[in-house]
């Protein structure tokens, strides 16, 4: 059985014009030790896919569907067991690490929190495994940076010390959603690096969520390419970058130049905007800006199904793939 | 941040006119806030043309009457018509109001705007004036003008007009600041326009929102003030009419004929509420986007 | 944070001597001749003319506020015209009542605002929260000297539960004090509770969507563990910023409900002084508030860098 098993998620939310669905019968699976990929542009809902599996949605949210960890539905727990698996079993990392830290408590007292919290410890003893989480997350110069306040580090080390955090009670997953997004390009290898070390160390589960296809390419085993709420195409990593099915997989990898990529001198764009939650298509969400979009695709909303050659794993949802036997 | 926004793209659409007022209909404090100023504004107007009895005249055989038909509120202590007085009371309320604010905005915004425009050292000398100004709440400057010349409303006016300034000043200025990093000024920056084009052309215009709300709110503050300093004896003087004085009054009586003194009080409280609604409620229905947030 | 603390300070004392220039043209100079302010017009030449010998009213305006000032670095205030008694003394005797009057409201206000504020926020967009945004706002527009009257007929007409008003000071035992004084600073502390609650409740809103909010319940904080340890003292700098402003409305408050309910503070002192044409007592209490006012801004900055780490450093 899997480690993590989404089933049907659809999350809705409150807008000045009603409900809004931002995530629309999302699936996926992760093994214990998997890493997961979620890739899609801003406002394809995968940030609000990572904070329904931890149960902090913003207010006047509604999320259905199954989110299995261990078996257990963690959709129909209440507040108190969530909070119990909030940084304990799952832990995460936010894009912004100049806002996502106290500014007015000290670093150590930050770490110390989900220490005491889910392994009561306390005192000589969470001084010391603070010490050594800032240490294993390469912050220079530990027994000084504890008493440091978050204004007084670059954003690197704060999102290291954030790091530091998600890894403190060795959870079962990272969700890590746009973790290098806000840090400067040679920042943003070695914060990767970090991440990617941990994971093969612990072998705790990984979620990534970015915009950015490196990223995504060089970090997770599996992938899942979201647009309007819904994943359009996921599979194996290797076989989704060399085989994209879906027109909005194919438009978005088009969009990225690529040094040593055939045609250099011309960019390709996806045409038109990404649409307001609750102006999307009704069937297909990318039907309105899909340039193979026919009438069925305004009426149906297409299944996941299965391509590429047997023995791989690799699905999309779009009426114009062909789908193998 | 990530998680909102989808949610919030949506309130960069810009209010447009029909919208607004189609908003304004349907926002509840805010309608119940014209009313009630819109109540205080026609009593006032009505007292100028007629009240139930003359609000001046003395009929001491009246006196301390409960209310009745011909006195709805009862009379008071010389047997003037307290309805009657109530209604003219609210002309000085208004009239208060209105000199002052206006005096506080005119210098307040030239200053803010002049500031903000400047910045440097301009900017240091009006801010450290406005802090001294702030030193001196209105009571303290209506203590000083009654100490020095004496007892009259005009020191009512000119102490909240003086302290408005400051007011007017400082929040111009914070808002005007915003609007000089904004792109469109710095593009009719690098077309070349002068600080005084760029100034009237582009930041008031942006920030006269701003400004309608600090003046609704300085209207209520201001009624409130003018009461207060009435009632203290160095806002309006006898016989014209105020509400302030009216409680005064009233407090020596209290142990006979409590009643009196709760009529001129919630009229100020009516009043005031109903302008602080209205302010309260253009400041939503101008930034929908903080209006969501609250 | 030395630096910080050294320019606060001198732009604290540039106000204060503004504020004393102020007074002194205002009182003065500019209304003319302060013996004729003080007698009226239809005192005789004579006394007119002792009062401004006595007064050393003979010399030049700014020798004269030299005077004054370099007066009060001594800690001499004058004489007061009409009791003849030392400035200062007066204002001391009258402090017994005003600053007990003064914290008092402002101490139950804080409490108050803090409590109702953080429970409007914890239950934002219901019933509680509606009800306390009410409350708040008929705070904002009740004008305190009327709800003074209120109470007085209330607890002193109806159920003559507590005095209407006076003072017995304190000789006559603490607990009579206590009981004159508790309608006062409930009347006084109306609109400060009406005005921080509101500035409480939006500030922990604020500061509740913040992304180490979000970090905070990420790492399995309760909502009631994040408010607390996460949310509350970092809404706590526009409260301090509100609770500095508000010092001057406390102030001023002082002056009208001691008049309210015939307390003998300082507030009472400057209004029959300005009856009696008490320039001296004028005067040096309306720089006494003026300096009050500023000092607690000037306090008030400082906290902010106690409470926010970020500040110290920019200063």
């Amino acid at each position: 059985m899997a480690l993590l098993s989404v089933e049907d998620l659809t999350v809705e939310l409150q807008t000045s014009r009603g409900m809004a669905a931002a995530v629309r019968g999302v699936s996926f699976e992760l093994e214990r030790g998997g890493t997961l990929g979620i890739v899609g542009e801003s406002g394809c809902g995968k940030s609000i896919t990572a904070l329904s599996l931890l149960g902090l949605l913003p207010d006047g949210a509604r999320a259905t569907g199954r989110i299995e960890l261990d078996g257990t539905d963690l959709l129909s727990l209440d507040e108190a067991a969530l909070c119990r698996i909030r940084g304990n079993r799952i832990a995460m990392i936010f894009q912004e690490p100049m806002t996502s830290l106290n500014p007015v408590h000290r670093i150590g007292r930050q770490i110390v929190e989900p220490l005491r919290l889910h392994r009561g410890l306390r005192g000589a003893g969470a001084q010391e495994e603070v010490l050594r989480l800032l240490d294993r997350v390469g912050l220079p110069d530990p027994a000084r940076r504890i008493n440091a306040y978050p204004h007084q580090l670059s954003g690197g080390q704060r999102q290291r010390v954030m790091i530091a955090i998600a890894l403190s009670c060795a959870p079962d997953i990272l969700l890590a959603d746009e973790p290098t997004t806000a840090l400067d390009v040679t920042i943003q290898g070695q914060i990767l690096g970090l991440i990617n070390e941990l994971v093969e160390d612990s072998g705790m589960g990984l979620i990534l969520i970015s915009h950015d296809l490196g990223v995504i390419g060089e970090t997770v085993d599996k992938v899942a390419v979201m647009y309007g709420g819904a994943v359009v195409e996921q599979g194996d990593t290797d076989n989704l970058f060399n085989n994209l099915a879906h027109p909005y997989s194919q438009g978005l990898f088009a969009a990225v130049p690529r040094p040593g990529a055939a045609r250099p001198d011309r960019l390709q764009t996806i045409r038109g905007t990404v649409p307001e939650l609750t102006d999307l298509p009704p069937a297909c969400t990318f039907a309105d800006r899909c340039a193979m979009a026919t009438d069925i695709c305004w009426r149906q909303v297409p299944k996941m199904a299965a391509i590429g050659p047997r023995g791989t794993v690799h699905q999309t949802a779009c009426h114009h793939v062909e789908g193998v036997g | 941040m990530a998680q909102t926004e989808t949610v919030t793209t949506e309130a960069s659409v810009a209010a447009t006119k029909p919208d607004f007022i189609h908003r304004a209909l349907r926002h509840r404090a805010f309608m119940i806030g014209l009313v009630l100023t819109g109540t205080m504004i026609f009593l006032a107007l009505l007292s100028l043309f007629w009240t139930p009895h003359s609000p001046t005249e003395i009929v001491i055989s009246q006196k301390l009457k409960p209310p009745s038909m011909s006195h709805w509120f009862g009379t008071d202590q010389f047997g003037r018509d307290i309805l009657s007085m109530i209604m003219a009371g609210a002309q000085t309320s208004i009239v208060v109001g209105l000199i002052a604010v206006s005096l506080g905005a005119v210098i307040g915004v030239s200053l803010g705007l002049w500031a903000a425009a400047r910045r440097g050292w301009t900017e240091d000398a009006i801010m450290r004036v406005s802090d001294l100004n702030m030193a001196f709440p209105v009571i303290l400057i209506a203590i000083l003008l009654t100490a020095g010349w004496g007892p009259g409303i005009t020191n009512a006016i000119l102490a909240l007009g003086i302290y408005n300034i400051s007011v007017f000043a400082r929040q111009v200025r914070g808002a005007a600041i915003g609007m000089w990093e904004r792109e469109f000024v710095l593009a009719a920056r690098a077309a070349g326009k002068g600080d005084v084009a760029i100034t009237f052309g582009h930041v008031l215009p942006n920030i006269i929102s701003v400004i309608v709300v600090q003046a609704t709110i300085s209207f209520a503050i201001a009624i409130l003030a003018e009461a207060a300093l009435s009632y203290l004896g160095v806002g309006s003087q006898p016989p014209d009419p105020s509400w302030g004085r009216m409680l005064a009054e009233s407090q020596k009586y209290i142990f006979f004929k409590p009643v009196i003194a709760v009529w001129p009080g919630l009229a100020i409280v009516l009043s005031v509420l109903g302008l602080n609604l209205i302010g309260d409620g253009l400041r939503d229905l101008v930034d929908p986007r903080l209006a969501r947030r609250r | 944070m030395s630096v910080f603390l050294a320019r606060r300070f001198l732009t604290f004392l540039i106000t204060v001597s503004g504020a004393s220039v102020i007074i002194f043209l205002l009182l003065e100079v500019l209304p003319g001749d302060p013996a004729l302010t003080m007698l009226g017009v239809d005192a005789p030449d004579s006394a007119i003319e002792a009062l401004r010998l006595e007064l050393g009213l003979d010399r030049p305006a700014p020798i004269r506020y030299a005077d004054w000032i370099a007066g009060l670095f001594r800690g001499e205030m004058g004489l007061s015209y009409v009791y003849k008694v030392p400035v200062t003394e007066l204002i001391g005797q009258r402090l017994a009542v005003t600053l007990p009057l003064a914290i008092g409201a402002m101490v139950v206000a804080t409490l108050a605002a803090l409590s109702l504020g953080i429970f409007a926020a914890t239950n934002h967009n219901r019933v509680g929260d509606y009800g306390v945004m009410g409350f708040s706002q008929l705070g904002l527009a009740i004008p305190d000297f009327w709800f003074g009257i209120l109470l007085i007929i209330l607890f002193a007409v109806i159920l003559r539960w507590l005095p209407s008003g006076g003072f017995p000071g304190w000789e006559e035992g603490i607990w009579r004090g206590v009981r004159s004084l508790m309608l006062p600073v409930f009347t006084l502390s109306l609109s400060l509770t009406a005005i921080m609650t509101r500035v409480t409740r939006s500030s922990i809103l604020e500061v509740a969507r913040e992304d180490f909010v979000r970090t905070a319940r990420a790492k399995g904080l309760s909502r009631r563990a994040a408010l607390w340890g996460h949310v509350l003292r970092n809404a706590l700098v526009p409260v301090l910023t509100i609770g500095g402003v508000l010092v001057s409305a406390v102030v001023t408050g002082t002056l009208v409900i001691e008049n309210v309910f015939a307390l003998p503070g300082v507030g009472k002192l400057i209004f029959d002084a300005i009856s009696n044409r008490d320039l001296m007592v004028v005067k040096n209490v309306v720089l006494l508030f003026a300096a009050i006012v500023v000092v607690v801004n000037f306090v008030v900055d400082i906290l902010y860098a106690l409470v926010d780490p970020r500040i110290r450093i920019q200063a």
